[in-house]
């Protein structure tokens, strides 16, 4: 399944928002605040930018994720570059940020965002998910 | 169906997956260059998306900037009459033609899902099906370059339909780069697959004489390959990965580069390098299908496909002088203005309508 979220906003255009908050674009050296909250069964990603590559990854508005559909198990929330949709910013030193859910497999390792379908490029952890097997609530760590 | 015209009767009726918003592919493109040729020439055409992967916010923006479009099933194609149908669609059901009455069919093949299976190494089994069905059953085929017919022929498919024409794209003529020092910058424009080998330019920065360059790369679909590939070779700050590119965003990916590169396998017609060629940008690429039609004599060309072609040829561009690229970019841009515009293209299609419609079916082929 495609989690990546597809960008809402029309043709993002040369302004920024400047609003969103930054987060650090490696786990490790982030102080900032995550963007993720969970209300109910909804991950909710308040708009962030991360500064990586030499680039700004924006991503402008919030998104709302419904963990229903979503299989038991630990994801890890990535930051991802998106690049499903048609960016007409002229600034290049700006690109779209999206939001992947990469699932822990059985082995221990994580999905990666990079790979086919999504093909999209990580570039920075938003936390941990944990999605229970039984009616209980997910429960997300920064 | 949803459309925003009260219309019903047509000159042509355009079937598309995509429109020029939020593009999935260069098909996207192509359907911007006909749009504003046809308005161009008077031709009245409805936009038919179909089978699209649209979600209902894009449909609102689509149906909000383009007229005379109309977002429904293949059933519903019923409700809107044209002599003649045009097809675009690479994913599409096996019923796409069932509702379009009488009208003639044409199906521009914007590319060979064979070769594309063949050039990536992957498996399209189900969607090469798709297309030949569809080339069995309307009753003209397109193809976008000489080079394209030849593979239709080498893939047998004349024994599915024999009446092919070839119609090259077009584009909305842009604003011409101006002369200005280099930036040491390369650009690569195009779907990051395998067949348009984007890690060549990538590869290139650790080259004796390319050390001081950076490489811009504008296109759908990253990678683990490419994840790693700028990783393993150091070069991570130096390769800035653009994303699906747009609007004033490719206005100013082109602005910005020095050179295209298009080390490309297979290439059905080369709308990246027109868009660069007609902006007076030097373009290095392979010996190819689209791209030599397209470009003619005004590139660089690489001997093969090759990786130690491509930097044979690269260096061959960076010992050119400025007047020389200045030369071979006015040429360029001059013979993509000559056969290579949306308008040039839109009175090609009317002339393939025409014939379609005015003559009985033969088994000619033709160049238009």
């Amino acid at each position: 399944m495609d989690r990546t979220q597809r960008n809402q906003a029309s043709p993002t255009g040369a302004a920024s928002s400047g609003a969103a908050p930054a987060v650090g674009g490696c786990r490790a050296i982030s102080s900032a605040p995550s963007p993720c909250r969970l209300a109910g069964t909804v991950l909710i990603v308040a708009p962030f930018r991360i500064d990586r590559y030499g680039q700004r990854y924006h991503s402008r508005r919030e998104i709302r994720i419904d963990l229903t559909g979503i299989a038991p198990g630990s994801y890890q929330v990535l930051a991802v570059h998106n690049f499903h949709v048609e960016d007409c910013n002229p600034c290049l030193t700006e690109c779209v940020a999206g939001v992947f859910l990469a699932a822990r497999r059985s082995d221990g390792s994580w999905e990666a965002p990079e790979r086919f379908p999504v093909e999209c490029r990580a570039v920075g952890v938003l936390g941990t998910l944990q999605v229970p097997d039984d009616a209980g609530l997910a429960e997300f760590e920064p | 169906m949803i459309t925003n015209t009260a219309e019903r009767d047509f000159d042509v009726i355009e079937i598309t997956n995509e429109m020029p918003h939020n593009r999935m592919g260069g098909v996207g493109s192509v359907i911007e260059a006909l749009a504003s040729g046809f308005a161009a020439i008077g031709v009245r055409a409805l936009w038919y998306v179909t089978d699209h992967e649209y979600q209902p916010y894009e449909i609102e923006a689509i149906l909000a900037n383009q007229p005379c479009v109309a977002v429904g099933s293949e059933a519903e194609l019923a409700h809107f009459r044209a002599p003649v149908v045009h097809v675009h669609s690479y994913n599409h059901g096996p019923g796409l033609l069932d509702a379009t009455g009488s009208a003639r069919s044409m199906f521009t093949i914007h590319s060979l899902l064979a070769y594309e299976e063949i050039s990536n190494a992957v498996n399209l089994h189900g969607s090469v099906m798709e297309q030949e069905r569809l080339i069995a059953a309307c009753d003209e085929v397109v193809l976008v370059s000489e080079a394209e017919r030849a593979y239709y022929h080498t893939l047998g498919y004349p024994r599915l339909n024999p009446r092919v024409s070839v119609v090259a794209n077009g584009i909305v003529p842009p604003t011409p780069v101006t002369v200005r020092p280099r930036r040491n910058v390369l650009g690569y424009c195009g779907r990051l697959v395998p067949r348009k080998h984007p890690e060549y330019v990538q590869m290139l920065l650790t080259e004796p004489g390319f050390e001081n360059f950076e490489a811009m790369i504008a296109g759908k679909a990253f990678s683990a390959y490419a994840r790693d590939l700028v990783h393993d070779l150091g070069i991570e700050a130096r390769v800035l990965y653009l994303g699906w590119c747009g609007g004033a965003r490719l206005d100013a990916f082109f602005n910005t580069i020095d050179v295209l590169v298009q080390p490309s396998t297979y290439e059905p017609f080369g709308l990246a390098a027109l868009e660069g060629a007609a902006r007076g940008i030097p373009v290095v690429c392979t010996p190819v299908d689209g791209l030599v039609e397209v470009l003619g004599e005004h590139a660089i060309y690489c001997e093969d496909t090759s990786f130690a072609a491509f930097c044979r040829a690269m260096q061959r561009w960076r010992e050119m002088d400025a007047d020389a690229l200045q030369l071979m970019g006015s040429a360029a841009r001059a013979r993509a203005l000559r056969h290579f515009t949306d308008v040039a293209m839109a009175h090609r299609y009317q002339a393939r309508f025409r014939a379609l419609t005015d003559q009985r079916l033969d088994t000619e082929e033709h160049t238009a």
